[in-house]
């Protein structure tokens, strides 16, 4: 039996890369998902 | 989390949802006159939320068309000296403005094609050249443009020509954009406009690839594509989508959100979850981000990955999708997004509505006659019942408000964590298992039901197996089998908002093959399906037990007592 188990959570390390990601300068393109 | 603070570092503020054009696929739904022009005290307001929380560095305005504001100049210099501004625009009647106002300003505009004739099919009464005016006109006043062209079946002739003409003007970025099906784009005649093709795909990746070795001073980029070759090539995303992680959006009305989609479709959400949205006439961004329940909840969503991502090589190029349109099409934040194609499952094709508790097509089927059939034999049924194939759990929570102990089993992961959601916001005490049918270690009960058709997923021996496996264990099962038969052929209907068009191919007497094809999205799934009549049905059931028949309008309900 699988009993509904919560999928992986982000690493740091991503979480990071979308820090510094957003913390450049105009990275926005409009319509585009993030 | 750990070392990581939260903290909205990217502001995104539809200032206003008015503008000066209808496009077709505008994902805002904006249009001419929705609303009227925001009071200064409003802008002033915002403008001071933004500039007290440091942690801010980059605001987009975007609307609605923010020309539309005719304090945009000085909202623009009423801003913190170090935050980043780009607006998104239309460009018309920038020259009327003070543009020196704008000098550290990233305009961003969008252009279907340089061919005006093209660009109106599109965007009625937008004219491209007047927009490629104002292109240039910036660029000459120093100020950087960005442009958007979004590839339609209408324009992809001209997205060369138009993207080559764009770059060779100046501006800093072009991005080759799929269409984002939200707002308008929902509706409009996408079997004219939206081509989703492999042919599509692998012309803008080689056009990608064109565009990028010959104009090394520019970006060229390319967004919403879910193509593999594409994102190798145009994509630049993090890895994980941002909203209330490091991103919020602010509305026309001063409301916070932790999506930029949310505003448009804040009603829906708030339906199904019930949060309470916060203006910042009252609070701070800071308090908001850091202490709604409607922050909080989002941002424990977006920390982890959709289950149907997480053995996707490509989740951290598309980050995982975008959860709100992953909403919008299931009622769920954790399901896949419906335009990526990898995983798909049948509800990604036909939709989670009808199987879901939140949506309104779910309780819909309460009114019916299977729930009449449930509270009518609420005795016979027992106290402790298993639902196979439970879906979101709708009839799980029905049968619980009659007092029921429920098991909900079922094989899609979205599904549960639908039912889950339900479950935790509506105080509900029924259990739910991730699994197929066959591997769930039944403890003793009452009934197990089999309801909406599933029986149809099963060929004789695999009914013989399931038999075997619970006979010992319960007193009854109940079936639901449609009244309607699969007639060979190709159909076309409307199925939770989606145009689907479904094949049934007869492959012998007992099997028939069904692909499901939503027109919108491009997803396909098959299908196969054991064409069980309601008398084979039931003399397959009287080997095992008494049987009970009885019907509602579309179906026919089917009691199997064992004998034990």
């Amino acid at each position: 039996m699988e009993k509904y188990k919560i999928s992986k959570r982000i690493s740091e390390k991503d979480l990071e890369k979308a820090l510094s990601f957003l913390e450049k300068k105009e990275n926005f393109i409009p319509g585009a998902p993030y | 989390m750990g070392k990581i603070k939260f903290r909205p570092i990217h502001v995104i503020w539809h200032i206003t949802n008015s503008c000066f054009f209808n496009c077709k696929y505008c994902f805002t739904n904006s249009y001419p006159n929705y609303n009227s022009p925001p009071k200064k005290s409003h802008l002033q307001t915002i403008v001071k939320r933004i500039n007290e929380n440091k942690s801010i560095k980059n605001l987009s305005i975007i609307g609605g068309e923010p020309l539309l504001i005719n304090e945009l100049p000085e909202v623009i210099e009423n801003l913190r000296k170090d935050i980043s501004v780009n607006i998104d625009s239309t460009l018309i009647g920038i020259k009327d403005k003070y543009v020196d106002s704008f000098k550290r300003v990233l305009f961003s505009t969008t252009i279907d094609s340089i061919d005006e004739y093209i660009n109106t099919k599109t965007r009625p009464n937008h004219s491209s050249k007047e927009t490629i005016k104002n292109i240039e006109f910036l660029l000459n006043k120093g100020i950087r443009v960005q442009v958007v062209i979004v590839v339609t079946k209408n324009n992809v002739k001209t997205i060369e020509k138009t993207a080559r003409f764009l770059l060779n003007l100046g501006v800093e970025r072009i991005s080759i954009n799929q269409i984002r099906m939200v707002g308008r784009a929902l509706d409009f005649d996408y079997e004219y406009f939206y081509d989703n093709s492999k042919e599509i795909k692998n012309d803008i990746a080689t056009l990608l690839k064109r565009l990028i070795k010959e104009y090394k001073k520019s970006r060229v980029l390319a967004n919403n594509w879910y193509c593999d070759e594409i994102f190798d090539i145009g994509y630049e995303l993090p890895p994980t989508c941002s909203c209330a992680l490091f991103k919020v959006c602010i509305d026309w009305n001063g409301y916070l959100y932790p999506c930029e989609l949310m505003p448009f479709y804040w009603r829906e959400f708030e339906k199904v979850y019930r949060f309470k949205r916060i203006n910042l006439k009252k609070s701070s961004i800071s308090d908001i981000f850091n202490h709604s329940s409607l922050f909080n909840f989002f941002r424990e969503k977006i920390l982890i990955y959709p289950p149907t991502c997480s053995k996707c090589d490509y989740k951290k190029k598309c980050n995982h999708g975008c959860r709100f349109y992953s909403f919008l099409f299931s009622t769920n934040l954790l399901s896949q997004d419906p335009l990526c194609k990898k995983f798909i499952s049948l509800y990604d094709v036909i939709g989670y509505q009808n199987y879901s508790p939140f949506s309104k097509q779910g309780i819909k089927r309460l009114k019916g006659g299977v729930a009449d059939y449930l509270k009518k034999n609420s005795k016979i049924l027992g106290k402790n019942i298993y639902d196979i194939g439970c879906g979101g759990g709708v009839w799980t929570f029905y049968l619980e408000d009659l007092g029921k102990k429920l098991i909900g089993i079922d094989n899609n992961q979205i599904m549960i964590l639908i039912a889950q959601d339900y479950k935790k916001l509506h105080h509900k005490k029924s259990e739910f298992i991730f699994s197929d049918i066959l591997n769930v270690n039944y403890q003793k009960s009452d009934t197990i039901l089999m309801l909406d058709n599933l029986v149809l997923m099963f060929s004789k021996k695999d009914l013989t197996n399931i038999l075997e496996k619970i006979k010992n264990k319960t007193k009854r099962l109940i079936l639901e089998l449609n009244k309607n038969k699969l007639k060979e052929g190709v159909q076309e209907y409307t199925f939770n908002s989606f145009d689907i068009r479904e094949i049934v191919l007869r492959k012998n007497k007992n099997i028939c093959e069904r692909i499901f094809l939503n027109k919108q999205t491009g997803a396909e799934f098959k299908l196969k399906n054991y064409d069980w009549t309601k008398r084979d049905l039931i003399n397959f059931l009287k080997k095992q037990g008494d049987v009970f028949e009885d019907e509602s309008n579309n179906s026919y309900l089917i009691r199997l007592d064992f004998h034990h």
